[in-house]
């Protein structure tokens, strides 16, 4: 027997991944699904509750499940508010818990006087909610969750079987009641899975089409980083050491020459490693806007080089943000502001360039530049001999600790925030400046923590965390 | 993750989501509906397990238009489907003295997975028009069935809104998302051109690196020359630096050497002395040593054959300025090179007697280590420590990643793969 060429096994998403959390602008899309599944539950359990006044024994019982399932189709509605991104776990749960609540306190008000099963409303409004969780929860969860449900809702329809008006096996009671949540919840688990990997499918090859574009651009932009770097060298260095070297001799003006070119260079050179990526973001559309005639005034107030914490995607959507607002009608362009403070450490430049690189086994340096050794013997040998068994338990220490922590990108393991500041005047009305900003807010949500918007005509105000420092995801340089 | 589907494959991905949700609902309902009249015929009728047998055969014909989803196949489940609501309805109904009405939830089962069908519509209109044609099949077939039965007709609420709900779900899915139409590309943009700044950070690094060890060295240099004729040792220098910077290519003549550099061998002995002596750390010592400085190397030489091109050329330059800085500040004609090594890296500790220095006073000055010897090294995934005090000293570790190490059985086998030469 022949066996064919095994297939490469298609990449498949994180377990934690949802289409919100993957694709926040499709999840902006698919949004509309809780209002409407919200008002499907909320209306049909007030209509069953009203059509069955003869079933029900304690009306206070029967208003507060449908009270619940209001709160908990509420609480739905308010967690799938795209300005309130990501739809967290506890949301889903705590909907879910209300549910069961509304189901069993509805079971209570018609004990022993329950007719049928099938009328019941919570566990299809339990089904429902299920469903409309299928964009913003990950598979696994809401299969979980939604078996958790069904098992509850068969356990009540047991304990009622005996009291029903159909004299059927009590099985089957089970296998209706479950059915009614288990249906919408595999449909729901089955969507999310699906829509997720297409997704990360989609983005693992666009990752790489992009990855061999840059590729292929190497030779033009090295070209252009010699060019650069030469003119900033200036008409002066080259030809200086040229004729140095013809002359074969040096002379005390020479030397002064050189000690300042020296300086120069240096400083210029230091200049330009303190650069950061949203430096060149902002000359770019500096420059962009002076293209445009105006007359822009950007500030960047990033003192302690945090942007260089930031991974690709973080980079990407305060990019697409800046530039979105820059190109937005109305924008002022003296008025852009992007400032970057927090609290805890600044990135260190380890960080950065060891991850930049991909390199897993990559080791961080202490923070600072020198780390001063308290040596007390000025003998040679001694020192040389203390620090390199220094250098050796430094050594074991991280090779120690290192398996474990394999991304760790502060000492210590310390959570450093950043929070990104950035500011516009921007003269559209409200409404259309929300409705031009939504998706880039929705991608914003999904790379960083606590996103807030405010605005006071016309300046507008975005505000959002970036956490280090407890296995980040940073992917990039400078 | 910030790459979204842009919008031509929006309409594809939904499709086939909705799709897989449709086909998992449908399979729980003819799953409940195969083992709830199993049941019945083990209790109440056993002529129902024909009832079980259309069921099943529902079921395989779902699988199957899942596994390929072919409109043959639509049409064989429609038509199976419609002839299997039919028998359900007829059989279920007809126990006697067990349901009240034709209203039940467990009748409504197989139409719901019937109406499912349409949920595997390539496009919206077309997942409309499937459920459409499946909903009256269902409910013709399930009324003709009704009117064969004892039980009153009462209307089946569960189908009608199933269907309900999957047609609403497919025409939200279906309508194009046009606000975020202009945002999609512009992310995408944003995250190309991230990875274009990255690459261009990279390259400037590596530029500025390069120019620190051959500009500002030499102009610090000759800043601290007396005046006269110039050494051999400084000549060599400026020349080998005017050299390199006038071929205006130097970046990515690197590259270009590196991509071309044969790979290392990894532990034949015969070789790994080559290896030493052709190695960018030998070559740089040997230009200190040119220019007057004392250099020991102790330690596993050998292990250097383990750095592929790349890593070689940078230990080497970061190496380089290590020296030079032994050379320019510490006040002190020697220093020691300790090359060590273990599975997975390579270690050089280069150690000076000189005057050393703290944090503060090389502030003005981190260029070279923080440019030319720390970047440099991170960027090959490996790690720098700095030890100083003023009069006690410098110690640099340059730790960088390296080929496994070949442990002693393995040497023969791999070394006896290897071609001659």
């Amino acid at each position: 027997m022949t066996r064919a060429t095994p297939t490469p096994r298609r990449p498949r998403a994180p377990a934690s991944a949802s289409q919100q959390r993957l694709d926040p602008i499709g999840g902006l899309a698919a949004w509309p699904i809780a209002p409407v599944v919200a008002l499907i539950v909320v209306t049909y359990a007030v209509v069953a509750t009203i059509s069955r006044p003869h079933e029900i024994q304690n009306v206070e019982l029967a208003a507060a499940a449908v009270a619940a399932l209001m709160i908990a189709a509420a609480v739905l509605v308010w967690s799938a508010r795209p300005d309130l991104a990501p739809f967290t776990r506890t949301r889903a749960i705590v909907i879910v818990a209300l549910g069961v609540g509304a189901h069993l306190l509805a079971a209570a008000s018609t004990w022993q006087f329950n007719g049928m099963i099938q009328d019941d409303f919570a566990p299809i409004g339990l089904g429902l909610l299920l469903l409309a969780l299928a964009p913003f929860r990950p598979w696994k969860e809401i299969l979980l969750l939604g078996v958790s449900v069904a098992v509850t809702v068969g356990v009540t329809a047991l304990v009622q079987s005996p009291f029903l008006g159909i004299q059927t096996p009590p099985v089957l009671f089970v296998i209706i009641a479950m059915t009614q949540v288990l249906a919408p919840t595999l449909a729901a688990a089955a969507y999310s899975r699906q829509v997720v990997n297409s997704i990360y499918r989609w983005q693992t090859d666009a990752r790489r089409a992009i990855r061999a574009r840059t590729e292929e651009s190497r030779g033009l932009l090295a070209q252009s980083v010699v060019d650069h770097r030469l003119t900033n060298l200036g008409a002066d260095v080259l030809p200086f050491l040229a004729d140095v070297l013809a002359r074969q001799t040096l002379t005390a003006s020479d030397i002064k020459r050189a000690r300042s070119l020296a300086f120069q260079v240096r400083r210029v050179l230091v200049a330009e490693v303190d650069h950061t990526w949203l430096d060149d973001l902002i000359d770019r559309e500096r420059i962009g806007l002076t293209e445009h005639g105006l007359n822009p005034l950007c500030v960047i107030a990033d003192p302690e080089r945090r942007a260089t914490g930031f991974d690709s995607d973080q980079r990407a959507a305060v990019g697409a943000v800046i530039v979105a607002l820059c190109t937005l009608k109305g924008f002022d362009p003296t008025s852009l502001v992007v400032q970057i403070d927090g609290s805890g450490a600044a990135p260190t430049d380890t960080d950065q360039i060891t991850q930049a690189f991909g390199h897993r086994g990559a080791r961080p340096t202490p923070a600072t530049d020198t780390t001063t050794l308290d040596i007390v013997t000025p003998a040679q040998t001694q020192a040389a001999a203390q620090a390199r068994a220094q250098a050796r338990a430094q050594d074991q220490v991280y090779a120690a600790t290192m398996p474990r922590t394999p991304r760790r990108t502060t000492d210590a393991g310390s959570r450093a925030t950043d929070t990104i500041t950035i500011q516009a005047g921007i003269s559209l009305p409200p409404f259309q400046r929300r409705r031009a900003l939504r998706p880039y807010l929705s991608v914003l949500r999904a790379v960083f923590t606590r996103v807030r918007v405010t605005s006071r005509r016309p300046l507008l105000t975005l505000e959002f965390d970036a956490e280090r420092g407890h296995l980040t995801k940073t992917k990039g340089t400078r | 993750m910030s790459l979204g589907l842009p919008g031509h494959l929006v309409q594809l991905t939904l499709a086939r989501a909705l799709a897989r949700a449709a086909h998992w609902f449908a399979l729980t309902c003819l799953m409940a509906a195969a083992v709830s009249v199993a049941i019945l015929s083990l209790n109440r009728s056993p002529e129902l397990w024909i009832t079980t047998v259309v069921v099943v055969a529902m079921g395989a014909l779902l699988v199957l238009f899942t596994r390929h989803r072919r409109i043959a196949f639509a049409v064989a489940f429609l038509a199976v489907g419609t002839l299997g609501v039919y028998v359900f309805t007829l059989t279920v109904l007809g126990v006697p003295d067990v349901f009240p009405a034709s209203n039940m939830f467990l009748v409504a089962l197989p139409k719901m997975a019937l109406v499912m069908v349409g949920g595997a519509g390539s496009t919206a209109l077309a997942g409309v028009l499937w459920s459409t044609a499946a909903f009256l099949l269902a409910e013709a077939a399930a009324l003709l069935a009704i009117l064969g039965t004892a039980v009153p007709y009462r209307p089946d609420l569960f189908t009608l809104s199933t269907y309900l709900v999957l047609v609403g779900v497919m025409v939200l899915a279906g309508i194009d998302r046009r606000a975020s139409n202009a945002a999609q590309p512009a992310i995408h943009r944003a995250v190309q051109d991230g990875a274009n700044r990255q690459l261009r950070d990279a390259l400037d690094t590596r530029a500025i690196a390069l120019l620190n060890d051959t500009t500002v060295a030499q102009l610090v240099a000759l800043s601290l020359e007396e005046p006269g004729a110039l050494s051999p040792g400084l000549r060599a220098s400026l020349n080998d630096t005017l050299t390199t910077l006038h071929d205006t290519n130097w970046l990515t003549d690197i590259d270009a050497r590196s991509a071309t550099a044969p790979k290392p061998t990894l532990t034949a002995q015969s070789t790994a002395n080559h290896s030493w002596l052709s190695s960018a750390v030998y070559i740089t010592i040997e230009r200190c040593r040119d220019r007057g400085l004392v250099v020991e190397v102790t330690g596993d030489r050998d292990a250097l054959a383990r750095l592929d091109a790349d890593s070689d050329r940078d230990v080497g330059l970061a190496l380089q300025q290590c020296l030079v800085n032994v050379i320019l500040h510490a006040g002190v004609a020697s220093a020691e090179v300790a090359i060590e090594s273990d599975l997975t890296t390579i270690s050089l500790l280069i150690t000076d007697a000189g005057r050393g220095f703290t944090e503060s006073e090389s502030a003005s000055d981190r260029l070279g280590l923080r440019q030319s010897v720390r970047r440099r090294i991170e960027q090959l995934g490996g790690s720098v420590l700095i030890w100083s005090r003023p009069g006690a000293g410098t110690s640099v570790r340059l730790t960088v990643p390296a080929a496994q190490k070949q442990t002693p059985n393995q040497t023969p086998n791999a070394a006896s793969r290897r071609p001659t030469p």
